[in-house]
């Protein structure tokens, strides 16, 4: 999908039909909201209990160079298809030369307990992965599977429409609506009339 | 339409003849006549009927609107696009927004500013397009190009005009 083909798909499921002024404002707030609505629907995609749909937003990410335990996220972060780091706990993070994957904890203070080699773990420390393989900090590439937030001209045919319904709602919630209006005439209306 | 068959409609429907309306004073109110017209069909669900393109190019991001004559810019009536490609370029209501780094890069955006237009690279960079653009927008008509079915139309504003019935302003968009 393109941006253009997005937004006029989104102008298409406001009721009742804009007019034409309203629909460059329409606009405006959608082109504004497109990339955040890539985020929402890779957190929305990432949250659900369909693992087959889950699979459509997630990928290889390149490997990352772990130095004395620390992996930087950096570039998986600022690539553009972002590691959606919300859902780290649900990546698979393997490391080069150790059989079994990281199992990442919620608290980096739990690295710390006693654990025998090749059962490695790793916990987030701001956007780097502290990883340890036993009680040793490790040195190595690591390979993370994970959600991403697609860009636009990767959003597969059935993840469009999904999209275009995740767009047009998060800009109707920003858009003045008649029914707000109204809703908040006559809550203005009750509160004079006290 | 020439201008012996305008007169000839303007004194019709004004019911007077030609001594109480002269011909010069007719003709004095084509030009106005013209952009009334061009007003009101451009405030009218038929304001397709008086479209056409403009072609310009942009020099470093902007366009003045003052150097395509007849043009009458209204930013939720216009269409434009990439003349080369033909994409579609999509107008944002203010320019604070199209510097909003958000904005997609996979097409062209544009915003009014004054008097000029202000374009936005796909790329995102500013005060850089300089691709020829077309402007389809509703526009001022000569008497030689008006079409058929507004020579009417013309000729009642004209004798509007001429006999001092005010203009209506929610039609004109002039106010008196």
């Amino acid at each position: 999908v393109n941006s253009q083909n997005a937004v006029e798909r989104a102008l298409r499921l406001i009721t009742p039909t804009p007019t034409e002024i309203d629909k460059v404002h329409w606009r405006t707030t959608l082109n504004v909201l497109i990339n955040d609505a890539r985020l929402e629907l890779a957190d929305q995609i990432a949250s659900s209990t369909n693992v087959e749909l889950r699979n459509l937003l997630r990928k290889q990410f390149p490997d990352i160079a772990c130095v004395a335990g620390f992996a930087p996220l950096t570039a998986a972060l600022n690539a553009s298809e972002p590691l959606l780091l919300k859902h780290l706990k649900t990546a698979d993070i393997r490391l080069n030369g150790v059989t079994r994957k990281a199992t990442l904890l919620p608290d980096e203070s739990a690295l710390d307990l006693e654990r025998p080699p090749g059962f490695p773990f790793a916990a987030l420390r701001g956007t780097s992965l502290h990883i340890k393989n036993g009680n040793a900090e490790y040195t190595g590439d690591v390979t993370i599977v994970g959600s991403c937030v697609p860009s636009l001209a990767n959003i597969v045919g059935q993840l469009e429409e999904p999209y275009v319904v995740v767009l047009h709602s998060m800009a109707a919630a920003k858009m003045p609506s008649n029914t707000r209006t109204q809703a908040k005439e006559l809550k203005t209306v009750a509160a004079e009339s006290k | 339409v020439t201008e012996e068959e305008l007169r000839n409609m303007v004194l019709e429907a004004t019911g007077k003849t030609e001594r109480e309306l002269p011909t010069f004073r007719i003709l004095g109110l084509v030009k106005e006549g013209l952009e009334v017209l061009a007003k009101r069909v451009a405030s009218q669900n038929g304001y397709q009927g008086l479209q056409g393109d403009f072609a310009a190019t942009p020099v470093a991001g902007r366009l003045d609107l003052d150097t395509l004559a007849g043009l009458l810019f209204d930013p939720a009536l216009v269409e434009v696009r990439v003349s080369a490609s033909n994409q579609g370029i999509t107008i944002i209501d203010n320019v604070q927004t199209l510097e909003y780094g958000g904005l997609a890069t996979d097409q062209v955006f544009c915003a009014r500013e004054g008097n000029e237009l202000v374009f936005r690279q796909a790329d995102g960079s500013m005060n850089a397009y300089a691709q020829p653009v077309k402007i389809k927008a509703n526009q001022i008509p000569t008497l030689a190009t008006l079409k058929a079915q507004y020579r009417g139309a013309l000729a009642s504003i004209i004798a509007e005009l001429a006999v001092g019935t005010q203009p209506r302003p929610e039609l004109t968009g002039v106010v008196a």
